[in-house]
């Protein structure tokens, strides 16, 4: 799972946070780290989309909060992947 | 490494960085620490830079560019000039080979497109490269008669030679050439071809318009691809389904 889109979304899923905790998280839950450019990509993204929205700062490290339509969108994906999890460890257990 | 960070933050569309600059580059400072964070900068500036273009804004930029390097590209090439002379049939009349002549003249004209005729040709135009060492190669032989092209136009009587040379002066020379050794080469047949009135060497600039018409085309292949990308993009950017009505919230 390396899309930087769905590594927001879970990252988001339990706070909000802002770019550079999203990184840190990003870093420890999935051993990927995203670049500034990659990570600002997928965030101008998925605001674009309204699946995540900013949330007002006094700081200049703005904060994104995942909004019901993002996390509706992110359990979509994991029962996805979920399936096709499921699927491949069922196989591998018969093969 | 922070100059490179500022340059590459100059990449992305000033919209964005309206919206976003200030927490970026917040980030920025917490987070660089390699040359492949610059790279990536660099490249989500550039992804951004085409996602904030608009369709017309992208067809003009691509058909411009195209234009500049299809132009520049047909600039490079070499002038094409073409040489035309018209040698007109004469058939005696009472003679019954006469009646055969087209099949008569088309033999001679191979003829005289053989090794044997085009040699001294070559030589004497120094058509090898090497005017001090006249060696002919079945090769260059071969390429001369690509470039000469003997077409009878039976509707006017005439037979048409024409060359395509690189060089205005030296196409000329070797027509005129071409033109007398087919001329004597029928002089004791029963059909002749004769250099008349309306047989003098004509040149044209086959390739004048080149970087007009590369150009144009460039400015329309850009455009069009343009438009055709700008509405892939727009398609590319649903990559997921949207979100479904039934799943729980």
């Amino acid at each position: 799972v390396a899309d930087p889109t769905l590594l927001v979304l879970a990252s988001l899923a339990d706070g909000d946070k802002h770019g550079y905790a999203m990184t840190a998280d990003i870093e420890a839950f999935a051993g990927l780290r995203l670049g500034p450019g990659t990570l600002y990509g997928a965030i101008t993204r998925l605001e674009e989309k309204g699946w995540i929205r900013p949330v007002d700062s006094e700081d200049r490290r703005r904060p994104y909060r995942l909004t019901a339509d993002g996390r509706r969108q992110l359990q979509d994906q994991v029962d996805s992947l979920n399936h096709v999890v499921r699927t491949a460890m069922r196989r591998l257990k018969n093969a | 490494m922070r100059a490179w960070v500022r340059l590459a933050v100059r990449l992305y569309p000033p919209a964005w960085r309206t919206r976003y600059g200030e927490e970026f580059e917040a980030l920025l400072e917490d987070r660089v620490r390699s040359w492949e964070d610059v790279a990536d900068i660099a490249l989500g500036g550039i992804c951004m830079r085409i996602r904030y273009t608009s369709v017309p804004a992208m067809a003009a930029l691509l058909g411009v560019s195209a234009a500049v390097a299809a132009g520049a590209a047909a600039a490079q090439q070499p002038d094409r000039f073409e040489w035309t002379a018209l040698l007109e049939v004469h058939a005696d009349e009472a003679s019954d080979d006469a009646r055969e002549h087209p099949q008569l003249l088309l033999d001679t004209l191979r003829s005289g497109l053989s090794a044997g005729s085009l040699t001294p040709l070559v030589v004497r135009y120094g058509l090898h490269g090497s005017p001090g060492i006249p060696q002919v190669s079945e090769e260059l032989l071969r390429q001369v008669r690509g470039h000469v092209r003997v077409q009878p136009v039976l509707s006017e009587g005439v037979f048409r030679i024409s060359l395509v040379d690189t060089d205005a002066q030296s196409g000329r020379r070797i027509t005129e050439h071409l033109t007398r050794e087919l001329t004597r080469a029928t002089q004791a047949l029963p059909v002749r071809l004769h250099a008349g009135q309306g047989a003098s060497v004509e040149g044209r600039h086959q390739n004048a318009n080149r970087v007009s018409t590369a150009g144009a085309l460039g400015l329309g292949g850009g455009a069009l691809v343009g438009v055709l990308f700008g509405f892939a993009r727009r398609r590319l950017r649903r990559t997921w389904p949207e979100p479904s009505s039934t799943s729980n919230g």
